[in-house]
C-alpha cells in the first residue's frame, strides 16, 4: 500500500464504495456526484484503479448480474479498504484543520493590520 | 451497421491495449460501462476517452508483477540472470549489427554479406539457449548456453577475462552457470515485468554507443576519412562518463524494477562481466590500463569479484539446503 496519500480518483472510488457495493457505471456516476462534477472518471482510469485496489486487497467483487445481456459486476470495500479510506480521510482532515487554523490567524492579522 | 454496434466494435478494438487476462475478466463489463456512459448517437470513442483506455491498458500491462518474496539460495536471481544477460547482449549485438551494417552500406554502397552472416549466426547463438529453455528443452539448452562462451574463448579475440570481449565471455559463462543452477528462463519470465524488460533493453542499447565508439572506427576509419564521414572518435573523459552513466542508470533501473533481493543479487552477478568490459571501454585510448598494469587493473579485481559472488551464492545455497527439511515443499520455481 502506498506510503503517500491516495490520489483523488482513488479516494473518491473508495468513498463511493463506502456507501455500499456498486457496479462500474454506478461508481463513475457516484464519483461525479460526490465531487460535484469536478472529477469525471473514465472507464480506463476506473478499471486501472480497481485492478490496483483489488490487488492491494482494498476492494473485492461483491456479486455479478446480467442486465440486458451484459455482465454487471458489483464491487465492495473490504475491511482493509475501509481502513485505508479512514486513514486518508483522517490525514485530509488533519491537513484541513491546520490550514483552517492558519487561515483564521491570517484573517485576524489582516483585519488587525487594516484597522 | 447501427451506431451502437459500430461504437462497441471500436471500444473492443481499444480494449486490445489491455492484457488478455484482464480482458477475459473485465472485457464485457467494461464494454457495458463504456456503452452506458456513451452519448445516444455516438458512433466512435472520443479522443480523451480513447487515450484514457490506452493509458489504463498500459498501466495494467506495466504494473510490477507479484513476487512471492523468496530467493532461496539465489535461485530466482540466477534464473533472471539466465534470461536477462543473453537478452541484454542480444539487443546490444543487434544494435551493433544494425549500426555497422548501416555505416558500411552508407560508405561503400553494399552490404557486407560475409560479416552480416557471421554476426547473424552469433546473434542466433545468443538467442537460442533461452528460447530452448522456454520451450522446455532443458538438456539441450544447457549445452547451447555454453556455446557462445566456448566460441569467444576459442576465437581468442583477446585475453579471456580482459577487454570488452573478456566481459562478454564472462557474461555468457555466468548466464550458463546461472541456468545450470536455477529453474532458468521460465521462472525469470514470471519475475521480470515489462519495466524490467525495458531496463534490460535500455542497458543493451546504451552499451552499444561506447562499443561502437571503440570498435567501429578501427574497422572503417580509412573509408570514413575518404568520404568525410562525420564521426569523431572521442576517447577519455567521454567514454568514462558514458560507462558511469550506463552503470549507475542500469543499476538503479534493475533495483527499481526487480523485486528485492533479486535486483541487488542480479547486480552482483552482472558486476563480474561488467567490470572488465567497463574498464576496457573507459580506458581505451588512454594509458591508464596498459599491458603492464593489466593484471592489477582488470584481472585481479575481476577474479576477486567472481570469488566474492561465488562465495555469497555458495553460502546462501548451503543455508537454504540446511533450512529446508526433507518434507518441506520445494522453493518457488524449483522443479521437484
Amino acid at each position: 500500500m502506498s506510503k503517500h496519500g491516495l490520489q483523488e480518483p482513488t479516494f473518491l472510488i473508495l468513498t463511493a464504495l463506502a456507501a455500499g457495493p456498486q457496479h462500474g457505471y454506478g461508481i463513475m456516476t457516484d464519483v461525479a456526484q460526490i465531487s460535484k462534477n469536478r472529477v469525471n472518471l473514465r472507464a480506463g482510469t476506473l478499471y486501472a484503479a480497481l485492478d490496483r485496489l483489488s490487488g492491494e486487497g482494498a476492494v473485492d467483487v461483491d456479486r455479478e448480474e446480467i442486465v440486458d445481456g451484459r455482465l454487471r459486476r458489483y464491487y465492495k470495500l473490504t475491511p482493509a479498504g475501509a481502513e485505508l479510506l479512514a486513514a486518508e480521510a483522517e490525514r485530509l482532515r488533519a491537513n484541513a484543520t491546520v490550514a483552517s487554523g492558519r487561515l483564521a490567524k491570517l484573517s485576524e492579522s489582516l483585519a488587525g493590520g487594516a484597522a | 451497421m447501427n451506431d451502437r454496434s459500430a461504437l462497441e466494435r471500436r471500444y473492443r478494438r481499444l480494449l486490445g491495449w489491455y492484457p488478455a487476462d484482464h480482458r477475459r475478466v473485465h472485457g464485457e463489463e467494461m464494454i457495458g460501462v463504456l456503452l452506458a456512459s456513451a452519448g445516444h448517437r455516438q458512433r466512435r470513442p472520443g479522443l480523451v476517452e480513447a487515450l484514457d483506455l490506452i493509458k489504463g491498458g498500459l498501466r495494467i500491462r506495466l504494473k510490477p508483477r507479484h513476487y512471492d518474496g523468496l530467493d532461496d539460495g539465489w535461485r530466482d536471481s540466477l534464473a533472471v540472470a539466465s534470461l536477462a544477460i543473453p537478452a541484454m547482449i542480444a539487443i546490444l549485438y543487434a544494435a551493433i549489427f544494425a549500426w555497422t551494417g548501416y555505416n558500411r552500406a552508407s560508405v561503400t554502397g553494399t552490404v557486407p554479406v560475409a560479416a552480416t552472416a557471421v554476426l547473424a549466426g552469433f546473434l542466433l547463438l545468443i538467442v537460442l539457449p533461452p528460447v530452448l529453455a522456454l520451450r522446455g528443452f532443458r538438456r539441450t539448452a544447457i549445452l547451447a548456453y555454453f556455446l557462445p562462451a566456448l566460441y569467444l574463448g576459442y576465437s581468442g579475440a583477446g585475453p579471456v577475462v580482459a577487454g570488452a570481449d573478456g566481459g562478454f565471455f564472462l557474461a555468457f559463462l555466468i548466464s550458463a552457470i546461472a541456468f545450470a543452477l536455477s529453474p532458468g528462463p521460465p521462472r525469470a519470465a514470471e519475475i521480470m515485468s515489462p519495466r524490467t524488460w525495458a531496463v534490460v533493453a535500455g542497458i543493451g542499447l546504451a552499451i552499444c554507443v561506447p562499443e561502437v565508439m571503440i570498435r567501429l572506427p578501427a574497422q572503417a576509419r580509412p573509408l570514413q576519412v575518404a568520404h568525410n564521414f562525420v564521426w569523431h572518435y572521442t576517447p577519455g573523459a567521454t567514454l568514462v562518463f558514458m560507462v558511469l552513466v550506463i552503470a549507475i542508470g542500469g543499476a538503479v533501473g534493475l533495483i527499481r524494477t526487480l523485486p528485492s533481493p533479486v535486483g541487488k543479487r542480479m547486480l552482483a552477478l552482472l558486476a563480474v562481466p561488467a567490470y572488465p568490459g567497463a574498464v576496457t571501454i573507459a580506458t581505451t585510448g588512454s594509458e591508464t590500463v596498459g599491458p603492464l598494469s593489466l593484471f592489477e587493473g582488470v584481472y585481479l579485481p575481476t577474479l576477486l569479484l567472481a570469488c566474492l559472488v561465488a562465495a555469497l551464492i555458495w553460502q546462501s545455497r548451503r543455508r537454504a539446503g540446511f533450512e529446508r527439511t526433507p518434507d518441506s515443499p520445494p522453493a518457488p520455481g524449483q522443479h521437484a
